[in-house]
């Protein structure tokens, strides 16, 4: 018997370390260009809807190569992040959420939406102190090793910030905030119970957008004195990235503590292959309104800070938009998709423009410009002079998306920067790898 | 001045004899890009021609005034580079259509705030070309122009003007931007080139564009409309577009004194309508052909409205300043159709229209408000955003304008918009 | 010496199958993963002197973004006249050849970003990555007039 099953053992044991192998060997390696979805929405779900969160010190690279020192949060055994993890659950579900300091000082979490959360068990409540002055807007997690355990039962299904409650002037601007999306019971595929809310979930993206002046996160950082009153914000951010790092992917090896990117990459409405629009997610975690100008196509704004644009009777109350102006503490929630209104075709249905001459624009250099200047969506490469490499080209457009208060649309006043990110169209037929 | 933009080749109202017809107006979709259509889209008839129109303008550099007597903004307003009779150095367009190629080159240097007032018909083929005149005051810079036209839907990138994107006209060259919109209502144009520094500068206008219904459906006569309504409910009798701006003017110095500005320190001093502020706002409207507008020349579009009592005035209102402004008029009810050019209405048809006395508007929104012109007298049309009620911190200015009130019957009908 | 032929148990034969096949699963976790590991702490992009004091710029990054379409070129200014220069040059900005292809990159965007460039501070260009020219991993060799930066890491 023994013997027996040891030979069985061993000989199944060869089974998984083959098995092994031939995985190592497939999957993709962390840098693989199709390892895991690249932009979109990224959820961090839990079986028991319970999210283990450490307020923890961390670092955020901007564009310009400046470094900040933020505070945010790591999710349960990840590292700092900025924002702090995308938090999906179900509408009505119990939620718990276990809250770590790390910090030198009490933090805490409000989560504006939810009702009757509970702070280990109690009412969360506003806190003050011996003189009966306000420090926290909640229960918090005492500085350097506290800890607080939330739970709430999820509201309506929607969009919704969860960020520090405590001494929230500076801790939010440090960066402590983060996603909460709350999903329709048994419709993933829609943003709330409608079913014109419906979206598809390919295409859901993350709009979380923020501010920091950095002179605020050096005081923090070297423990020194800051006046408010000078308070002046330099930096633009869609979940903690500003524009070029808004379109680089998720998880770029660059960007080691800002995860998630903002590029929205989409394919032409089509009725029958492509019916389904794209969900955008807005969330506002400064203190002044950020204008957003999609460039390309106008977007229905469904919904707003967790509940949906309709009237009593269930009426359609969502509108179009080519702005959409996210109030500090705000959701709002749109649907997005590009038609090709025109078809505009090389042969069959040529724009109706001459494009100029390669000395007549600026862009460089020489006759490849007019090559990668292609009006037509997949379109075909144009003639090329002997002696150019002819590469087989995808023709997909790139539009931008940005802060129409246009100077946070920079990075620290340099243009093309800042609150910004892209909306790639694919053709219709998709773009080959 | 070239509002309104006819079509060239053939009048509005023979195609739309030659539409009408055909019964299909009534089903045209009132925006192109909803995220879920509640009609089937409906295209013009291709038997029909289709109706053109051509612009031509120019990107140019130049002087404009602000209200005299400010309090000055030591040293960088009044500028002392500015000439005779103009104080602060601005980017601007200028509408150059049928102007000879040296008339064209003259106007270097001579830019205008806010850029020329354009309107079109919905389905309208339309061409601008628009001409880099180089800057006149700053040899040594290089710059670019484009025209974004600010919310145009299903844009492709050539003809959406983000340099970065597609491409921008170097100084002495032209581009044709091509637009076919399929979607009524007020939108915006402006100069993507830095875009921080050339909206800021004045490269701003306002383009609306008038929806098909105007010629009249099966429910609807015809008539002026704001949108493809339906059921007559943007009816109006006159028109008029302010354009809200603000002027940094320490930004403006620095561009003339070559001198760089971080942008992030954006503090603005002059708020406008139409490039003007209050009280130039009511003066009527010029042209910069003509040196007979005086110290306003390169400003050339009056705010002032004007209208019979009882009639009903569309108001279109678009923000291209980096701060939100309040609207607001006491003792007039102001009805809020449209935003961001698109009929208030849900996707089921659900009205959502607002009735307030404040219309508050975000950088880069629009929107479409319509009053009834009450009892003859003088209201006005000023930012609640108090602050943005000054010329220079000091002072009764910045946005605000009047609404004068006539008896019934003593105004001509209005022929373009803001006359 | 007579040769004893080499004979494995059965037993013998079944560990040391196991044995390999451990030692395969490690070997090709390194092969797979461990250059990946090296590289994302060690990028570096390879510096020229004559080039830096030529165009007052450094690169920094080679990053291919935007889901695989744009290849990303950031650079830190070294010298202000210098950097504006370069940036100004519209007619002949850098172009990016991938060295295991031979595929190119050229500029499709302009990326000005302001009249002039703060020393020490980064900025950046956006390309078209046509048909996927370039991808992660690959080096790429930069030419900007008759200067060229060669074995650019992409990331």
């Amino acid at each position: 018997m023994l013997r027996l099953d040891r030979g069985r053992w061993k000989r199944l044991s060869a089974v998984p370390l083959v098995a092994a192998i031939v995985v190592v060997l497939v999957v993709p390696g962390p840098q693989g260009a199709t390892a895991g979805p690249q932009a979109g929405l990224e959820c961090v779900t839990s079986g028991d809807n319970a999210f283990d969160l450490t307020a923890t010190g961390g670092y955020a690279a901007m564009p310009d190569g400046n470094t900040i020192y933020m505070w945010s949060y790591a999710a349960s055994g990840g590292a700092f992040q900025l924002p702090g993890p995308t938090l999906c659950v179900d509408s009505g579900v119990k939620v718990t959420v276990v809250l770590h300091n790390t910090l030198p000082e009490a933090t805490s979490i409000t989560f504006p939406g939810q009702a009757q959360v509970l702070a280990g068990g109690q009412p969360a409540q506003p806190v003050t102190d011996d003189t009966g002055t306000l420090t926290s807007l909640t229960t918090t997690a005492a500085a350097g090793t506290g800890s607080v355990t939330y739970t709430f039962t999820a509201g309506p299904p929607g969009t919704y910030l969860y960020q520090s409650g405590t001494d929230m002037q500076k801790q939010v601007q440090m960066g402590l905030y983060g996603a909460l999306v709350v999903r329709p019971r048994g419709h993933p595929d829609r943003e709330n119970d409608r079913a014109d809310s419906a979206f598809d979930p390919d295409h859901e993206y993350l709009y979380l957008l923020g501010e920091i002046d950095p002179d605020l996160h050096l005081a923090v950082e070297r423990k020194r004195a800051y006046d408010f009153t000078r308070y002046k914000a330099r930096y633009f951010t869609i979940n903690g990235r500003s524009m070029p790092d808004t379109i680089a992917p998720n998880h770029a090896d660059w960007l080691p503590a800002q995860p998630y990117g903002a590029l929205i990459h989409i394919r032409p409405y089509d009725p029958v292959s492509n019916a389904k629009p794209a969900l955008i997610r807005y969330l506002n975690a400064g203190s002044v309104s950020y204008p957003f100008h999609p460039h390309g196509s106008d977007e229905q704004l469904i919904a707003r800070d967790g509940r949906p644009s309709q009237g009593p009777g269930g009426q359609d109350l969502s509108f179009s938009n080519f702005l959409i102006d996210v109030a500090p503490g705000q959701t709002v929630d749109t649907l997005m998709i590009w038609k090709d209104a025109e078809h505009w075709d090389a042969d069959s249905n040529p724009i109706p423009v001459p494009l100029p001459s390669l000395q007549d624009q600026i862009v460089g250099p020489g006759p490849e410009t007019w090559f990668a200047e292609n009006p037509y969506l997949g379109g075909v490469p144009g003639e090329l002079p002997p002696g150019v490499v002819q590469n087989n080209q995808c023709g997909e457009y790139y539009h931008v998306a940005h802060s129409h208060a246009l100077e946070q649309a920079t990075n620290y006043g340099a243009s093309f920067g800042g609150m910004m990110t892209l909306i790639r169209i694919d053709p219709p037929a998709g773009c080959p790898a | 001045m070239s509002d309104p933009v006819r079509p060239r080749s053939i009048s509005r109202r023979a195609l739309l004899a030659g539409a009408t017809g055909l019964g299909t107006w009534a089903v045209l979709p009132e925006r192109g890009s909803d995220a879920q259509l509640r009609r089937p889209a409906a295209l013009l008839p291709r038997a029909v021609p289709n109706p053109t129109a051509t612009l031509h303008l120019a990107a140019t550099d130049g002087w404009v005034s602000m209200p005299q007597g400010s309090p000055p903004i030591s040293p960088f307003w009044p500028d002392p580079l500015a000439p005779p009779d103009a104080d602060l150095y601005v980017f601007g367009f200028r509408d150059v259509t049928g102007l000879s190629a040296t008339e064209v080159t003259a106007q270097r240097g001579k830019a205008q705030i806010s850029a020329p007032l354009l309107g079109f018909d919905q389905e309208t083929a339309i061409k601008i070309m628009l001409t880099n005149l180089g800057l006149s005051v700053r040899p040594d810079l290089t710059d670019g122009h484009t025209v974004h036209w600010h919310g145009f839907r299903n844009a492709i990138p050539l003809f959406d003007g983000v340099p970065e994107l597609s491409i921008s006209v170097p100084i002495g060259r032209d581009f044709t931007y091509f637009y076919r919109p399929h979607d009524a209502g007020t939108y915006m144009y402006h100069c993507h080139f830095e875009d921080v520094e050339h909206v800021q500068m004045g490269m701003t206008g306002i383009v609306y564009v008038r929806p098909t219904q105007n010629a009249g459906t099966a429910d609807v006569a015809p008539g002026k409309y704001a949108y493809n309504d339906g059921d007559g409910s943007t009816r109006y009798d006159r028109e008029f577009a302010l354009m809200l701006t603000e002027v940094w003017a320490e930004a403006h110095y620095r561009d003339a004194h070559i001198q760089t500005t971080d942008w992030t320190d954006y503090k603005p001093s002059f708020f406008a309508f139409n490039g003007r502020c209050y009280p130039d706002t009511l003066v009527p409207g010029g042209d910069p052909l003509s040196a007979a507008a005086g110290r306003l020349r390169y400003q050339p579009i009056s705010s002032l409205i004007t209208a019979n009592a009882g009639e009903r005035v569309l108001l279109r209102l678009a923000n291209l300043g980096y701060q939100n402004h309040a609207l607001t008029v006491d003792g007039i009810d102001l009805l809020v159709v449209g935003k961001d050019a698109a009929l208030l209405r849900g996707r089921d048809g659900s009205a959502e229209y607002q009735v307030t006395n404040t219309v508050e508007i975000g950088p880069g929104e629009s929107r479409d408000v319509i009053f009834t012109a009450p009892d003859a007298g003088t209201y006005l049309l000023y930012d609640r955003d108090l602050m943005s009620l000054a010329n220079a911190g000091g002072g009764r200015g910045g946005q605000l304008t009047e609404i004068r009130v006539s008896p019934p019957g003593t105004l001509a009908r209005q022929t373009r918009a803001n006359a | 010496m007579v040769a004893i032929p080499f004979r494995l148990s059965r037993r013998h034969a079944g560990r040391a199958v196991l044995l390999l096949l451990v030692v395969a699963l490690v070997a090709v976790s390194i092969v797979r993963f461990g250059g990946y590991a090296s590289a994302r702490q060690g990028y570096a992009v390879p510096h020229d002197g004559q080039l830096e004091a030529t165009l007052g710029v450094r690169f920094t990054q080679a990053a291919v973004v935007g889901d695989g379409g744009l290849v990303e070129l950031r650079y830190v200014v070294l010298d202000t006249q210098k950097a504006s220069a370069f940036q100004n040059d519209t007619k002949h900005p850098p172009r990016l050849r991938n060295e295991r292809s031979g595929k190119l990159a050229w500029r499709a965007a302009l990326m000005k970003q302001g009249h002039e460039l703060r020393p020490g501070q980064s900025y950046y260009l956006l390309y078209l990555n046509n048909g996927g020219a370039i991808k992660r991993g690959d080096k790429i060799e930069i030419t900007s007039g008759p200067r060229r930066l060669a074995h650019v890491p992409v990331r």
